[in-house]
């Protein structure tokens, strides 16, 4: 397999009123074709920054500082603004975060997915609603209620069709910022099924974003878990949530409350995530982190490869130890 | 003893939003509501502390047992009175009305005999004159030590001249010397600007030109500062004394007035201690055997009224619920009712109280956290001075976890993370130091990381506090962690009910099931079987017929409430995809409705296409629920007539001793152990 998007030591900043806030610092991954990628973390850790930076969409105050996306032999990071307006939706796709409010209220469901359409693949919108109905009926909503409006759909159903937007024109990369979050557990279910059968189906390759790490454990092939702004642990998901080798990950997995063991309150972590103003020094997690020793304090650890392909960034597991 | 009891029903148009639901909490327990959003979870947690207004039924909080006890009896004694009072002729009722009204009149010159000039009323006047009296006495203390706050307001323009004129001298007039503060403002702002513009790369220019001109004018006034000045030093004086002048004048003008006030309403006291006088126990005597002669003549018509004037009156001590409510305004309810219940739950607010789902939308933005969590001090009227407050406020942020809770407590929401907003959310509802807690999805909007951390806050409170809780949430995971006692709603009805490990462990209703095979797990080596449904809920404006669930239902069957037009849909589809094996003469042409429960085939082989049915109709029906709904077939004027079963609700029936649940195809297991007794 040859890797579609590379993302290869990305530094995104903000500029604030009170300096400069390091949100995405030194990341790196690669997405392959047709797998599934899972960006975890809490709010805050830069999850959503780094998957705006692939597509360039920061808000004015951001910026990319340093690093390459690569994508099919450019780099996303640095091409025009006019080139990238080709690739942005026909070849990488967003399903933006919070769907009840990601849809404009004053135009109608079938108006905003030809907008797409429309805007990118040279089309009218009339020429564009047969794949309007084709689109919402592959999401399994009735084409008979294109014309209505957001606010006659339900959650789950304005989901549906921020979803049926990202794949108007056929991409081949998906990004799935938080689809499932401040949805009931049965619809949550319901999307995440969806998204796995069109992943299937039309071969896609996505990217998904949550701070849920149950919803990536039950899409994802792969998973990187982000603290601070940067990579705490990196690899394919079974073996990053049967064995996390980071405290972090292992701090996550644990705060799940279990269905089928005791019914006891899970251990979580304590703290808040750090301030990315001023990073503490050394590692990022070490002040929440229980296995907290002299080194961590003050030098950063790199991802150290634990085993082949998983990745985690944590003195612990250097290879002496 | 149930801390509340009740029967609710809310009907708003035509969604019935909760539709005939009843549970009790009991004291010191956590008892879930679960479901999907839009089955009435919150609603019925709102209605349960009156935010909104229940169409029907009888919330009841925190009844005395022996009140409760006497509240049973007297509805089974009405039950008992029932048979004579409905046999009663017109003329018969009037006399049992008359005669009830009377042993009213008398009961109430009794009450007046005993209680001249309504006591109740003059102690709370007495009350009132005595708090009076001691902030008049505080005011006056604060006057004679120079610290009353109002003075200090009535001086401010003065004090800041001579800040001012101590600071910068006399050249700078208010306006200008506001100039100035404002000119140093713009100077920090333009360099922030600039720094920006410098870190992003754009043009600058304008920032600098800005900045130079800033400063160019900020030298020129500064110019003219001057502190150490003789006249400055004299001016100074001047005005100072001008203040203390003032300070004085209006001291002594405030004093004069707080104490003639404070004389007035000794006065009033002193009065109202020396007015009353006792009651005559004769008068009393006399009243009480007329009562009795009415009574002794009066049958069963005169002890029905009694009886429900005073199983009204628990009702209107008690019940929560029955203002606006249709059918419960029994005899005997006293007008200003209305009023009385409202008052009642103003007190009743510091002992319910709500934790909102969205820490994001639930906190005002323009308010600090002080502010916000103060209200409910300031609204029940629990603290009325500031600092006062100010230290309840401050106790309930530290236990809420938000320590030190000086640093906070002038923050805005927005600085704050969403756990510890929700922290703040918290803290709102405990400041009044409640006894019973709605708790709406309280962590559904958190990170999965803080959830726990939230959730072993309230737990921890609850145990500190001794505080019940009724936690609503769509989310069986938590539920497992925390209910003692559960109730699983479906659009607005509780489909399964009672003890929370032992629903969860073991779920009998087909929802609940889905339910609770859908809780996400972060491990992926446990793939457990999903039971996804499909589509999504029924709206309530609508609610179909029989069992709510059977469209959705992955174990319906026949019987579960399926109408003519859901089984007209299956059997099209099964007609045609049978259509070859039909000769052209036995074709069925059309199915139509007739009525909710039955369908008309329209063929020339009525007697062929029947038999046929039958035999597919078994074949089928593991997989298409909506045939089994078929119940019997007539051949009529050469049409086909089918007719289904009739839609029945199923109701919450007792499954085992602590396990309620609404289900056709759940049986009590007293039932089940009966046939297999049978069988055997």
């Amino acid at each position: 397999m040859t890797a579609l998007i590379e993302v290869d030591h990305l530094k995104t900043y903000f500029d604030t009123r009170s300096g400069t806030v390091r949100a995405v610092d030194d990341v790196s991954w690669t997405l392959e074709k047709g797998e599934s990628l899972g960006l975890a973390g809490e709010s805050g850790c830069g999850k959503t920054t780094t998957a705006l930076s692939i597509i360039r969409l920061l808000p004015k105050n951001g910026r990319i500082v340093d690093g390459h996306i690569r994508y099919s032999g450019k780099d996303l990071a640095t091409i025009k603004e006019s080139e990238l307006r080709r690739i942005r939706w026909k070849h990488i796709a967003i399903v933006f975060q919070g769907a009840m409010n990601a849809l404009n209220p004053v135009k109608r469901v079938s108006w905003q997915i030809a907008e797409a359409i429309a805007l990118h693949d040279n089309m009218s919108f009339d020429e564009a609603q047969g794949r309007v109905v084709e689109l919402l009926e592959l999401v399994g909503i009735n084409p008979a209620r294109k014309d209505e409006y957001p606010h006659e759909f339900s959650g789950g159903m304005r989901q549906r069709v921020m979803i049926a937007m990202a794949l108007a024109c056929r991409p081949k990369i998906i990004i799935a910022d938080e689809p499932v979050t401040a949805l009931d557990v049965m619809i949550q279910a319901q999307i995440l099924e969806l998204l796995t059968k069109l992943q299937k189906e039309l071969d896609l390759s996505m990217i998904l974003i949550s701070h849920d790490l149950s919803v990536i454990a039950q899409t994802c092939n792969k998973v990187a878990i982000m603290y601070g702004g940067k990579i705490a642990e990196y690899g394919p998901a079974q073996e990053v949530f049967l064995d996390p080798q980071h405290p972090y990950t292992q701090g996550l997995l644990r705060s799940f409350p279990d269905i089928y063991g005791p019914r006891d309150l899970p251990p979580w972590i304590p703290g808040q995530p750090p301030n990315l103003l001023e990073p503490p020094d050394g590692c990022r997690f070490h002040e929440r982190c229980p296995l907290a020793f002299a080194e961590c304090l003050v030098r950063e650890p790199p991802l150290y490869e634990t085993r082949p392909g998983h990745l985690a960034s944590c003195h612990l597991r250097a290879p002496s130890n | 003893m149930g801390l509340i009891a009740g029967f609710l029903g809310k009907e708003t148009k035509h969604v019935r939003a909760v539709d005939g639901v009843s549970f009790d909490v009991q004291r010191g327990e956590v008892f879930c509501l679960v479901g999907e959003s839009g089955c009435g979870k919150t609603t019925t947690g709102k209605a349960l502390i009156r935010l909104n207004d229940p169409t029907g039924g009888n919330i009841f909080f925190d009844v005395p047992d022996d009140e409760w006890n006497r509240l049973g009896a007297l509805e089974a004694r009405l039950a008992t009175l029932y048979p004579y009072v409905s046999a009663l002729g017109p003329q018969e009722t009037r006399q049992a009305y008359a005669d009830w009204a009377r042993v009213q009149a008398l009961a109430d010159q009794v009450e007046s005999t005993r209680h001249p000039r309504g006591s109740a009323g003059r102690l709370l006047r007495r009350e009132r004159f005595e708090k009076t009296i001691a902030f008049l006495s505080e005011r006056e203390q604060a006057l004679q030590d120079g610290v009353d706050t109002m003075i200090k307001r009535l001086t401010t323009k003065e004090r800041n001249r001579i800040e001012v004129l101590q600071t910068l001298g006399l050249w700078f007039k208010p306006t200008r010397a506001r100039k100035l503060h404002r000119l140093e403002d713009e100077l920090e702002e333009a360099r922030y600007q600039l720094t920006r513009s410098e870190s992003l790369r754009t043009w600058t220019g304008k920032n600098k030109r800005k900045i130079r001109r800033l400063e160019r004018m900020l030298e020129a006034m500064r110019k003219h500062v001057e502190t150490d000045d003789p006249k400055v030093r004299n001016r100074t004086e001047e005005l100072r004394q001008e203040l203390a002048e003032k300070e004085k004048r209006l001291t002594e003008q405030e004093l004069g007035r707080v104490r003639e006030e404070q004389k007035l309403v000794r006065g009033l006291l002193d009065t109202l201690t020396n007015q009353g006088s006792p009651a005559s126990e004769d008068e009393i005597g006399s009243l009480d055997a007329s009562m009795a002669s009415v009574r002794a003549q009066g049958g069963p018509g005169l002890d029905a009224w009694e009886t429900r004037a005073a199983i009204d009156e628990i009702r209107e001590r008690y019940d929560l619920a029955t203002w606006g409510a249709k059918g419960a305004a029994l005899v005997g309810t006293r007008p200003g009712r209305r009023m009385r219940l409202r008052r009642r739950m103003r007190g009743l607010r510091r002992r319910m109280q709500i934790i909102y789902q969205d820490p994001y939308e639930s906190l005002n933005p323009k308010l600090s956290i002080y502010d916000i969590v103060s209200e409910p001090l300031v609204a029940n009227h629990i603290t009325s001075t500031v600092s006062e407050a100010e230290a309840v406020v401050a106790k309930a942020l530290e236990d809420v976890g938000l320590r030190p809770a000086n640093e906070y407590m002038f923050r805005y929401p927005h600085e704050l993370s969403g756990g510890q907003r929700q922290r703040v959310g918290i803290a709102t509802a405990l400041v009044v130091d409640p006894d019973f807690i709605v708790a709406d999805e309280p962590v559904s909007m958190l990170d999965a990381s803080v959830r726990t951390e939230i959730l072993a806050l309230l737990l921890e409170l609850k145990k500190r506090r001794d505080l019940t809780y009724l936690f609503i949430t769509h989310d069986l995971g938590l539920a497992w962690i925390l209910a003692d006692r559960i109730a699983v709603m479906y659009l607005g009805k509780i489909v399964e009910t009672g003890d929370g490990p032992e629903i969860i462990r073991n779920p009998r209703h087909p929802y609940t099931k889905a339910l609770i095979s859908v809780v996400p797990s972060p491990n992926p080596s446990v793939q457990r079987e999903k039971i996804i449904l499909h589509g999504e809920r029924p709206n309530p404006v609508d609610i179909p017929g029989g069992c709510r669930f059977h469209p959705r239902c992955p174990m319906a069957v026949g019987i579960c409430g399926w109408n003519s037009e859901e089984v007209r849909e299956e059997l099209k589809k099964l007609l045609s995809e049978d259509r070859e094996q039909f000769p052209e003469s036995a074709r069925v042409t059309d199915v139509g409705m007739n009525g909710p429960l039955g369908l008309t085939l329209t063929t020339s082989d009525p007697a062929q296409v029947e038999k046929y049915l039958w035999k597919r109709l078994q074949a089928v029906a593991l997989g298409r629920p909506a045939l089994g709904a078929i119940r019997k077939a007539n051949v009529q004027d050469g049409r086909l007539e089918l007719i289904l079963h009739e839609p029945v609700e199923p109701p919450l029936r007792q499954i085992t001793g602590n396990v309620s649940v609404a289900c056709h195809l759940v049986e009590p297991e007293s039932v089940i152990q009966q046939a297999v007794g049978v069988g055997a």
